[in-house]
């Protein structure tokens, strides 16, 4: 899956998630950007993403994530490795 | 050996010489390796008083290797669930019978730290997120890490080893390392004890003072000092030994950023013995709640097993406290303290949306009694810690009903303003700080300030001539 895909697909569920349509999946995008961005809602997104994509995530990768470019790169690993 | 004490701060001055003799790896690897053997062998010499902690080390390695090559839930689980068996049975958790303890004294400083260290490597190693597969010396050197090893922090592997490698020790960084130290003993060795002598004066002016009105007072400020006592014995403990470590280009996690300025209890546990409260996110937490929405994945029951997970999760943290049923109490305070305000959140974001919902959250009388609740139920959970039943039920029998709840009262109403007070003074001390005013934050006055300081402190230690202070967190 193309890099492009993940970021659109994220967008998605970052819209989802955190009921803002104005949101937009893009590298630099961190927790403290964003209203309601909280370890509760970081899990909810984690969720979302893993069903989304199939994939799942170590429990340091959960809490180790500093922005949706560091989100997406772990996709993209994990989905190239599949 | 005592931390802080002299004694320490000499064995840490002894191995930041030796550690910066040479920048080999080896050599650094070799120094940290006889340092935290002689730091264990400080508190005993007797070779069957080492001997538990000793296998609970090597099972805690050679669980690791096991799930590092055969990666089996199955025994990933019995590993688990093994090790935190054996934790209890050493620790002598009061649900082991006596018979089945063993019958002699033994080592067991910093044994939680060092379990928490070594399920996060288990952990890790199993689900593959270790940044490198750990080997014999770097795992002594990391579980038994001299600095933190009585009390903490519980740094994560990664970091230890990003932190290893990479820290500089110039000028700047020496002289802020010294400034912590001394602050760290200033804490610990001069405002902890009169801070404890203050809590038992106001224990027993709440038991014998004659009037209701008077007893309640005392029994407000009881409650109120303790968390502070803690606090201050805490984070001077943190201040020494992160100090120290910077000395020996180790750069250890802070535990604490200012707690008692938070407006709920779920960002005290963000700003409050944060490595422990970020272990517990890390391991238990997140995956329990994941968990839970996998296998029950209506979206509407997310907020309810939110509320849950941080229910259990922070129970966790009030049983690892303590070995006896009192610390169940504790744990239900704390699951209470986080998953009532999660509940309360989501309610009001339903009920408000969010940007009222900010709004009202940044009203100046609705942050002071947030603050004032959230420390009036931490000074509530904190009984457990220095109350005994028998105490606490001659407390209440002498307060009565109405003295409890004027006591309650008073804590509520005296934490708003001092504590609004104090979230003022920091965030002036920070803005002056982030400004570089010359004044008070100068070269010239912090020297004096510090040496003050320090002057301060070997003076009343030599004075008083008493053994090194108690740091609470030892017990843990």
């Amino acid at each position: 899956m193309a890099i492009e895909v993940v970021y659109e697909r994220l967008t998605d569920i970052l819209r989802d998630v955190f009921d803002d349509d104005a949101l937009v999946a893009r590298p630099g995008l961190a927790a403290d950007q964003v209203p309601g961005w909280d370890s509760f809602a970081h899990l909810r997104l984690i969720f979302s993403v893993e069903k989304a994509f199939d994939v799942s995530f170590s429990a340091s990768q959960m809490s180790g994530l500093k922005n949706v470019g560091e989100l997406a790169e772990l996709i993209d690993s994990k989905l190239s490795k599949q | 050996m005592n931390v802080p004490s002299y004694a320490f701060l000499a064995f840490g001055v002894l191995v930041a010489i030796l550690i910066n003799i040479s920048q080999r790896s080896a050599w650094r690897r070799g120094v940290w390796l006889i340092a935290n053997l002689a730091c264990v062998a400080s508190f005993t010499l007797a070779p069957l008083s080492l001997i538990p902690f000793g296998s609970f080390l090597l099972f805690g390695f050679v669980s690791i290797k096991v799930v590092e090559h055969w990666r089996n839930r199955a025994a990933f689980w019995t590993i688990l669930v093994l090790l935190v068996g054996a934790f209890c049975w050493l620790k002598r958790y009061t649900f082991i019978p006596p018979g089945a303890l063993l019958p002699f004294g033994y080592f067991m400083v910093g044994m939680s730290y060092v379990s928490f260290r070594i399920v996060h490597l288990i952990i890790d190693a199993y689900q593959d997120s270790l940044p490198e597969a750990i080997g014999i010396i770097n795992y002594i050197n990391y579980t038994l890490n001299f600095p933190s090893l009585i009390a903490g922090p519980i740094q994560l592997y990664p970091d230890y080893l990003r932190s290893q490698r990479g820290t500089v020790l110039d000028d700047a960084a020496a002289l802020r390392a010294i400034e912590r130290i001394i602050v760290g003993f200033f804490k610990v060795a001069i405002v902890s004890p009169l801070l404890l002598t203050l809590h038992q004066k106001t224990l027993s002016e709440a038991i014998t003072s004659a009037a209701v009105g008077e007893r309640a007072v005392f029994a407000a400020l009881m409650l109120a000092v303790y968390p502070v006592y803690i606090y201050i014995n805490f984070s001077g403990y943190m201040d020494t030994v992160i100090g120290i470590a910077r000395f020996l280009r180790l750069e250890l996690p802070e535990n604490f950023n200012r707690p008692f300025v938070s407006r709920g209890f779920i960002e005290l546990w963000g700003r409050w013995h944060m490595t422990l409260s970020n272990w517990i996110k890390t391991y238990i937490y997140s995956p329990l709640f994941i968990g839970l929405m996998h296998r029950f994945p209506k979206p509407s029951a997310q907020p309810i097993l939110g509320v849950v997970a941080y229910f259990v999760a922070f129970f966790f943290v009030g049983v690892w406290h303590g070995q006896t049923a009192s610390f169940i109490f504790i744990g239900v305070m704390f699951g209470l303290g986080v998953s009532v305000n999660k509940l309360y959140q989501i309610l009001m974001l339903r009920q408000f949306g969010r940007l009222q919902y900010h709004a009202i959250c940044e009203r100046s009388i609705y942050k002071a009694f947030s603050r004032a609740l959230t420390f009036s139920w931490f000074a509530l959970s904190s009984l457990w810690f220095w109350a005994t039943w028998p105490q606490l039920h001659q407390i209440a029998l002498e307060l009565g009903a109405p003295g409890a709840a004027l006591a309650t009262m008073l804590l509520l109403f005296g934490a708003a303003p001092a504590l609004a007070l104090l979230d003022a003074m920091q965030n002036w001390s920070a803005r002056e700080a982030r400004s570089q005013s010359p004044l008070p934050w100068s070269p010239y006055v912090r020297i004096v300030w510090y040496t003050a300081l320090a002057t301060l402190v070997v003076s009343a230690t030599a004075i008083l001539n008493a053994p090194a202070p108690h740091v609470i967190y030892k017990a843990f």
